[in-house]
Parts: C-alpha cells; sequence; structure tokens
C-alpha cells in the first residue's frame, strides 16, 4: 500500500515549519521503506489537486491556531469522520476537504485513508526560523502515532 | 448616522483579509477599505543572511505564487551581481516562467473565479462553484483540467527541481539544461498546451459572450473603475510576462511612463494608511489623490487586464487574434471593465502556451551555456517580473560580499490594494442604499476583489460564494446593531 506522508507548513514561518521538521524526522526513520512517500508543501487548497494521485493511504500533518487547546497539542482526525463540519478546519482554511469532495464529484480515486495530525501553534505571523514552545513532546507524540499507523 | 461595515474573512494561510465598508448619514457607502494584514519582519529576516538564498527564501513568502517570486528574486541577483545570463538560460527561464502562468491562471479560471461565469452569478451558492462547473460541463472538463495541470506541474518539476520552492535559478543563469528528451517531451506537451487554451477560450465566448446577460454583468458599471495601467511590455509593446520595459497608459490610454525596472522609484510612490499594514502604490507624477478613480487620481492597477491594456498587442499570432477580438467586443481601450479580468486571464493562458512551444522550439534550448558566473562586486540589485497577479519588484542592497543590508519588495497584489478599495466600494454601493444592506451584499463584493485573483487565502483556498464572511454593521459610536454571516 502506498503513503504519503505532507506536511504542509512554511519554515520561515516560526512554528508553521514544524510539520517540515516532523517530515525530516520521519523521513530518517523511514529512509528504507520504498512505500512510503514524503512531501513538505506550501502551498494548500486547490494547488493540492493532484497530490494525492496514485495513493491508498495519506497522512497529512499541519498547524492550526486554537484556543480549545493548549499549544503543542497534537490532534488526530480521520477523513471522513468527524471532519466536515469541524470548526479548525474550518479556520484553517486549506480546503483539503472541499478539494476532496471534488475528487469525488469527478470520480477520481482518492486515497482510502485520509487522515490529519494537526499541531496547535502559536501565532505564526512573523518571518523567522526556529520554534516559539517546546516542541519535542508534539514532535514525539506525532513519531508514535505515525509509526503506529504505517505498522498496521 | 455613519455606519461602519466590516466584512471579515476568517483565515490565516496567507493573511487575514478584511473589508470595512463605511456608511454616510444617510446610510449610502462613503468609502470602502481593503485590509490585509501582512506577515511582518520580512525585511529583518532578510537582512544578514546572503543575497544567493533569496530566490530560495522568497519563493516561501506565499503559497500562491513561489515561481514568481524565485524568478523576480533571480532576476534581482543579475542584476545585483552585474552578471548578463547566458542567451539559452534566459530562454529556459521564461520557458519556466509561461509554463507556470498557464497552469496558475487555468487553476484561477476553472476552480476560483470562473465559476462566477461559467455557472452565473445568479446561480444558487451552493451551485456556484467547481462542482457546479463540473455538473453543467461534464465531468470529463474536470479531468482535463487536472490532468494539464499535474502535467505542467511535472515538466516544471523537472526543470526546477521541483515544481514549487525551487532550486533553479541562479545569478547568471540556471541550474539545470533541457536535455534532448525533455525537449521533445515539452514540444509534444504544447501543442497539448494550445489545443486546451484554444477549447477554454472557445467555452468562455460560447458560455460568456454569446449570453446578453453575462455581456451586461461584465459591463456593468457596479464593476467598473477609471484607473491608469501598468505592465512590463517586449521591444514590441507586446506582453511578456518574464522581461522588458514597465508601460504605464493613462486612463484614456496614451503612455505617460516607459522605464525600466532600475528606475521604478521615479515613477512609483507608496501611500501609507494608518489602518493597514498594506501600502497603496500609486503613480509619482501624479500624486496620491486619495481613494478615488479617474484620470486625476495616481491609482493604477496591475495584472492580466493591465496588461492587455498597456500593451499594443500579443507576441503570439493566436493570443492576438483574441487580444483584438476582446477590445473589438468591448468596444473601448483601455477597459476599465473589471470583470474582464477573466477574459484577459484566458488570453493570457493561450498566449503562454504559445510561447511555451515557441521557446521549447529554439534551436538553442537545449545548449548546455546555462550560466555565466558572476565576478563582480555586488551592491544594489532590481528584478522585475509579471506575476500572474500583477508586476512584481525585487529590490535589494548588500554590502561587498553579498550580505543584504536593505531588502524592499512591491508585490503584485499591493499594485492593486487601492483599485481594489475602489472595486469593493463600487459593488457595495449597488447593494446598500439608505441603510439597507441587502445580503447579496457577500458575494457581489467577492466577486468584485476576485476578479483581481488577489494573493491572500480568502480568494485562493476558498470556494466561490464559501468564502467564511462576517459582515458586521456598526453606528456611528460603532455599536454593532448588524452583523450577517457566512461561517
Amino acid at each position: 500500500m502506498k503513503t504519503l506522508i505532507l506536511g504542509l507548513g512554511n519554515d520561515i514561518r516560526g512554528d508553521d515549519g514544524l510539520p517540515f521538521y516532523v517530515i525530516d524526522e520521519l523521513e530518517k526513520f523511514y529512509q528504507n521503506k520504498n512505500n512510503i512517500d514524503f512531501l513538505k508543501l506550501s502551498e494548500a487548497g486547490f494547488k493540492l489537486i493532484d497530490v494525492f494521485d496514485g495513493y491508498k493511504q495519506v497522512i497529512i500533518i499541519d498547524t492550526i491556531m486554537s484556543k480549545d487547546y493548549k499549544i503543542g497539542s497534537v490532534i488526530n482526525y480521520m477523513y471522513p469522520k468527524n471532519i466536515k463540519h469541524n470548526k479548525y478546519f474550518f479556520s484553517h482554511n486549506t480546503g483539503i476537504i472541499k478539494l476532496l469532495e471534488v475528487l469525488k464529484e469527478l470520480k477520481l480515486k482518492i486515497p482510502e485513508k485520509i487522515e490529519f495530525l494537526l499541531i496547535n501553534i502559536n501565532n505564526s505571523d512573523l518571518f523567522k526560523t526556529g520554534f516559539s514552545f517546546d516542541y519535542k513532546k508534539s514532535i514525539k507524540k506525532i513519531l508514535k502515532i505515525i509509526k503506529f499507523k504505517i505498522r498496521r | 448616522m455613519k455606519k461602519v461595515i466590516t466584512i471579515d474573512p476568517i483565515t490565516r494561510l496567507e493573511g487575514h483579509g478584511k473589508i470595512s465598508i463605511f456608511l454616510d448619514d444617510s446610510g449610502n457607502v462613503e468609502n470602502a477599505f481593503f485590509q490585509v494584514p501582512e506577515f511582518r519582519g520580512f525585511e529583518k529576516f532578510c537582512e544578514g543572511r546572503a543575497a544567493e538564498e533569496m530566490p530560495r527564501i522568497t519563493s516561501k513568502i506565499c503559497g500562491v505564487c513561489p515561481t514568481a517570486h524565485h524568478m523576480a528574486s533571480t532576476k534581482t541577483l543579475d542584476s545585483l551581481f552585474k552578471v548578463e545570463p547566458t542567451s539559452t538560460a534566459k530562454k529556459v527561464r521564461e520557458l519556466v516562467y509561461n509554463l507556470f502562468m498557464f497552469e496558475d491562471h487555468l487553476l484561477h479560471f476553472f476552480f476560483l473565479g470562473g465559476p462566477d461565469f461559467l455557472v452565473g452569478p445568479e446561480a444558487p451558492k451552493e451551485e456556484r462553484n467547481v462542482i457546479g462547473v463540473i455538473k453543467k460541463f461534464g465531468v470529463e472538463i474536470g479531468k482535463k483540467v487536472i490532468q494539464m495541470r499535474k502535467d505542467t506541474r511535472k515538466v516544471m518539476a523537472e526543470l526546477m527541481g521541483r515544481p514549487t520552492d525551487p532550486i533553479f535559478g541562479m545569478p547568471g543563469g540556471i541550474s539545470k539544461g533541457i536535455t534532448n528528451e525533455l525537449k521533445n517531451f515539452i514540444l509534444k506537451f504544447s501543442d497539448e498546451m494550445i489545443e486546451f487554451a484554444k477549447f477554454v477560450i472557445k467555452t468562455f465566448h460560447s458560455v460568456v459572450l454569446e449570453n446578453e446577460s453575462y455581456k451586461k454583468m461584465i459591463l456593468n458599471d457596479a464593476y467598473k473603475i477609471v484607473t491608469h495601467y501598468m505592465g512590463l511590455v517586449d521591444e514590441n509593446n507586446f506582453v511578456n510576462f518574464y522581461d522588458g520595459k514597465i508601460r504605464v497608459v493613462s486612463s484614456k490610454g496614451k503612455e505617460i511612463a516607459k522605464f525600466p525596472v532600475e528606475k521604478y522609484y521615479d515613477y512609483i510612490a507608496e501611500n501609507v494608511e494608518e489602518w493597514s499594514y498594506i501600502k497603496f502604490p500609486y503613480l509619482k507624477s501624479i500624486g496620491w489623490k486619495g481613494f478615488i478613480d479617474g484620470d486625476d487620481s495616481g491609482i493604477y492597477r496591475v495584472a492580466p487586464l493591465a496588461r492587455l491594456n498597456v500593451a499594443d498587442g500579443m507576441a503570439t499570432e493566436l493570443a492576438n487574434q483574441e487580444y483584438k477580438k476582446m477590445f473589438d467586443i468591448l468596444e473601448h481601450k483601455p477597459v476599465h471593465h473589471t470583470l474582464a479580468y477573466h477574459w484577459a486571464r484566458l488570453i493570457e493562458v493561450l498566449y503562454a502556451a504559445e510561447r511555451v512551444k515557441e521557446l521549447i522550439s529554439d534551436k538553442e534550448i537545449t545548449s548546455d551555456n546555462i550560466r555565466n558566473i558572476p565576478k563582480n562586486i555586488p551592491d544594489e540589485g532590481i528584478g522585475v517580473v509579471e506575476a500572474p497577479r500583477g508586476t512584481l519588484i525585487h529590490h535589494y542592497k548588500t554590502d561587498e560580499n553579498g550580505i543584504l543590508k536593505k531588502v524592499n519588495l512591491i508585490v503584485a497584489t499591493v499594485n492593486n490594494s487601492a483599485a481594489i478599495c475602489l472595486s469593493i466600494k463600487k459593488a457595495a454601493e449597488s447593494l446598500i442604499k439608505n441603510g439597507q444592506v441587502s445580503d447579496g451584499i457577500l458575494n457581489k463584493v467577492e466577486m468584485a476583489f476576485r476578479a483581481y485573483d488577489p494573493c491572500f487565502a480568502c480568494a485562493t483556498h476558498s470556494f466561490p460564494g464559501e468564502m467564511p464572511l462576517i459582515v458586521e454593521i456598526y453606528d456611528k459610536k460603532k455599536n454593532l446593531i448588524k452583523t450577517i454571516k457566512r461561517l
């Protein structure tokens, strides 16, 4: 089963670069697995329209800014369960859910398993490198979740 | 009683846009302002870094036009290091750039702005989006758009190392040339690009131009503002996305300036408003007269319609035919109707496709002479390209070791910022009368600024008609008296 692990972020926008850091860590860990592709993108929404093609499983690592969770919390959602009307996606507004609807409408194959791992971050409206909080716990949690899912 | 209406899209990725509409004592629109709090600290972030890093860094400024920033930055490094790229490097850069314009414009037309036309502005909200387009025109068209985009990005990845965040442009040239095998692939693909562009234009003609109500909408005063125009032109005054001189024509179509980008400071100034992080560029020779349109205002516009307005034609045959057709049908040049931006965008799609074919057919394109090594001491460099969303200028100053001391960017959407405010005001005027606010304001205002394809999340990451919006109406004392929400 071909898997895509997609990090959405921007490594010159502070905490928004965390997904890229996670991808780097995962690439090191899975360097001999040829059925996993890793991708880092700073794009979103319809710019991702051709990215999922050919994958059975997609894990999207992204960031959110929510007052409902502690900074550094990792929130795990499985598509389509509890996602369509989730306010965090709405505020993040990456449009992936709509994008998947379009792909379905076009009768194009979408991955059998799609899930999101979201890291709750501080505001990242400043251009900078590095992170504003102790991110190691978040990374550890994400790695643990992904290793469990890939093993399955 | 004065009221303030605020339309506030809740977005994060590319900026948080906000529209405030101010009413006069009679409850009619007095002014409208478009605000985008920019991501801060970019200049500071760049200072102290090596200038050669800039094509990689600037392509990360936003997820919407990384290739445009990469190319503007690369050209700025040519200027900074005083090195002329080889002829092949220039051609390959322009080839890549036209591929990018092709896919970016197509995405906007089919998925973001186009549904206003293709499905119809009066269609229910739930149909006025790309799913509505698919239902109306069939699944195959949707699939074809995705396939074209996928193939274009595949070619771009081959040329640039990867489709986004390119590692391609270098001072004096490029990092990778074109093999004969790749040339043959692109040559074949360019025919598909041209055929698809022709098909898209044909669709626009049959769906939009042959329908009187659409034509009326394009020509509706609610979507017309009278401004000057700016864009890059080649030596024949034809549109060019990659290089040339900046030409400015007045609202009456007369050339009022033509200059190399190095002189931009003599022609463009930026007005600052305390309520906005975004600046409002204007023509220095006329001056800043406030948010008003007309020949006496210094406000100008950029991007597809502006590029066609400033040019004397398109440099490729089929695009030039369409160019002439557009001005014939709209019976005026320059065209001031904002919704004609969509039409101009499609003419540029055809031009980009034809230009790719021209460039890939050039004998020199596979030469391995792809870079001149810079030998001069850097100090100051300025570069320009036409981004999908308008003229994009980069300006760097460094020490003698090429370490950045100062960075200034005039990004495409910023050039249009004052005009976007005017367009929103015009659209709002038609829907707010004597304090009565029609719920249709959300769609009309969205259509007004979506035509510019502005570079912020609400325009690029959401379905038309689904952008999260809040309209807040305040009285003179700023008490909230009405809220219209779409979440």
